[in-house]
């Protein structure tokens, strides 16, 4: 179960320090469905962590919305039905892993035991075994990162909010967070936003590649990525799966073109 | 895994390497002003030798001296308790508002400007010649740091942290508790360390404004009878007043941000 995201006429200003205004976003239109899996492609500074920051509902737009199932994304936020991962590994340094995957657990009511099992399994299933007593300075930042996504989806969260979760990792780590990403997005059918600077991280998650223009960022073109829901490692191998790289890397140059033009 | 007892020998043998060049540096001192004043290079009323400094600090363990000990004691340790909480309470309040802080912050900086030394004869005028003045002298002279040290440990909370924290439905409440007052955990501690130590010096100058007793009060009759030894010896106790404070407020420290990282190795 998902949720329908609207993104409609968003623009985002900062006041600087000067006191001057800049645009750091938009204005920027789009479309997620219920289900559907999304990535966001755009250059350094372009906005897209201030997108991601306007649809959880942590900051006020400047001009136009975003609408979750046709509410303000604050609402569904109060109801823990938004799961975020930051560019960088979030954790509570005085919490343990397993205390910081229990803590949207805790901040909305008890915590019983089924649920404590739940965030053990959780913990085990993106490979964190035997570190659920540890402290987030104890761990590397790749298992940093994965305990904050097991954070993330901990309340099967309606929309998953990701934001270049895995930019500080090695190749190696990356892949394999890759799929265990889709793993835990599959059998929920979330609808999840995930910023990222590769094309090769954003055609093996997404169904729909967004390239996102030079700040204030612009929606330039999509790229539809018919790869199917279910995605395994030989995904990879696969021919057609090199064809959307191709695809998406052309419209990341023609957009630069016409950026330029 | 390694015993408790196995680690705190550990620790002390790693505090023992760090501290040994300061020992040593005070074991010369101390055996240089000890040649001099044996030698009588130096007459014994000025520079007492330091046998003589160690024999009458041995000599304070009756009750007229645990008196005044217990007295400055009281007063610091009360007085870094109230300046504390003052620092702790205020330093929120200015972080959260910011009428307050308009209307605080030239308040305690022009208190912090009054120099303590002329605030100590005022105090002791308006509320007498025992512990209660110098209480106030000791919160006085400790609140500031703490104040500072509250509102920056607020204010440099990463706020990826806070973001995330509102993302799971947390209000402001929770917010501050879960992740600004423990994410400033470690400044304040910084700031109450100096209070510590300063507090003790509040209440000494205190003291000697005028008192009835305490280690200030002390220090002053044996300067009056031209006794150097005793008045170093009372020196020494104060510094080690200080340093105990200081020493429990570490503790605690450690103790309460158990998750910094090398909380029980020293860091290394
Ligand atoms: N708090 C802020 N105050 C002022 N300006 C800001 C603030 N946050 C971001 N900006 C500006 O807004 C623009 C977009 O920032 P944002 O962090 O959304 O970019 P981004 O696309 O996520 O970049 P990156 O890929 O490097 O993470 C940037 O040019 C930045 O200068
Ligand atoms: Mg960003």
């Amino acid at each position: 179960m998902g949720a329908r995201i609207v993104v409609d006429e968003l623009t985002v200003r900062y006041r600087l320090k000067s006191g001057d205004l800049i645009n750091a976003l938009g204005p920027i239109s789009l479309e997620v469905e219920n289900g559907e899996r999304v990535a966001l492609l755009g250059p350094s500074g372009c906005g897209k962590t201030t997108m991601l920051k306007v649809t959880a509902g942590l900051l006020r737009p400047s001009s136009g919305r975003v609408l979750m199932d046709g509410e303000d994304p604050s609402l569904p936020r109060r109801r823990g039905e938004i799961g975020v991962v930051f560019q960088k590994p979030t954790l509570l340094p005085w919490r343990s892993v397993l205390e910081n995957v229990l803590l949207p657990l805790r901040i909305r009511g008890d915590v019983d035991g089924r649920l404590e099992r739940m965030a053990i399994d959780l913990l085990h299933a993106i490979g964190l075994k035997g570190f659920e007593r540890s402290y987030p300075n104890e761990l590397s930042i790749g298992m940093q990162q994965r305990c904050a996504l097991a954070r993330a989806m901990i309340q099967s969260p309606k929309v998953l909010l990701l934001d270049e979760p895995f930019a500080s990792l090695d190749e190696m780590n990356r892949e394999t967070l890759n799929f265990d990403l889709l793993r835990l997005c599959e059998p929920n059918g979330v609808t999840a936003l995930l910023i990222t600077h590769n094309v090769y991280e954003a055609v093996l998650f997404s169904d729909r590649v967004i390239v996102l223009s030079e700040r204030p960022g612009r929606k330039v073109t999509e790229v539809r990525v018919d790869l199917g829901k279910e995605r395994d490692p030989r995904v990879l191998e696969s021919e057609r799966f090199y064809e959307h790289i191709i695809r998406v890397r052309k419209a990341l140059r023609l957009s630069r073109l016409e950026v330029a033009g | 895994m390694k015993s408790a007892m196995g680690r705190s020998t550990d620790r002390l043998r790693a505090s023992t390497k760090e501290w040994w060049p300061s020992v040593a540096f005070l074991g010369l001192f101390a055996l240089a002003v000890e040649v001099l004043a044996r030698t009588g290079s130096v007459p014994r009323v000025i520079l007492p030798p330091v046998s003589d400094v160690a024999g009458s600090i041995s000599g304070m363990g009756g009750p007229f001296f645990l008196r005044h000990l217990g007295m400055t004691a009281f007063e610091s340790v009360v007085g870094f308790a109230i300046g504390a909480a003052a620092g702790l309470g205020i330093g929120v309040m200015m972080y959260y508002s910011r009428v307050l802080e308009r209307l605080l912050y030239p308040i305690v900086v022009t208190s912090k400007a009054v120099p303590v030394v002329a605030m100590a004869p005022l105090l002791t005028f308006w509320l007498g010649y025992d512990v209660w003045a110098k209480t106030l002298m000791a919160a006085l002279v400790s609140y500031f740091p703490v104040t500072v040290g509250t509102v920056s440990g607020l204010k440099y909370v990463d706020e990826d942290l806070t973001d995330l924290v509102r993302s799971f439905g947390a209000n402001e409440w929770v917010v501050f508790t879960e992740v600004r007052l423990r994410a400033a955990l470690p400044n304040v501690f910084a700031s109450l360390k100096v209070g510590s130590v300063l507090s003790v010096v509040g209440s000494v100058v205190g003291e000697m404004a005028g008192s009835t007793g305490g280690l200030g009060y002390l220090l002053l009759s044996s300067i009056y009878y031209v006794d150097v030894a005793s008045s170093a010896a009372v020196c020494v106790v104060m510094a080690g007043l200080g340093l105990s404070m200081f020493a429990s407020v570490s503790l605690l420290e450690r103790k309460i941000i158990y998750w910094r990282p090398g909380a029980d190795n020293g860091g290394r």
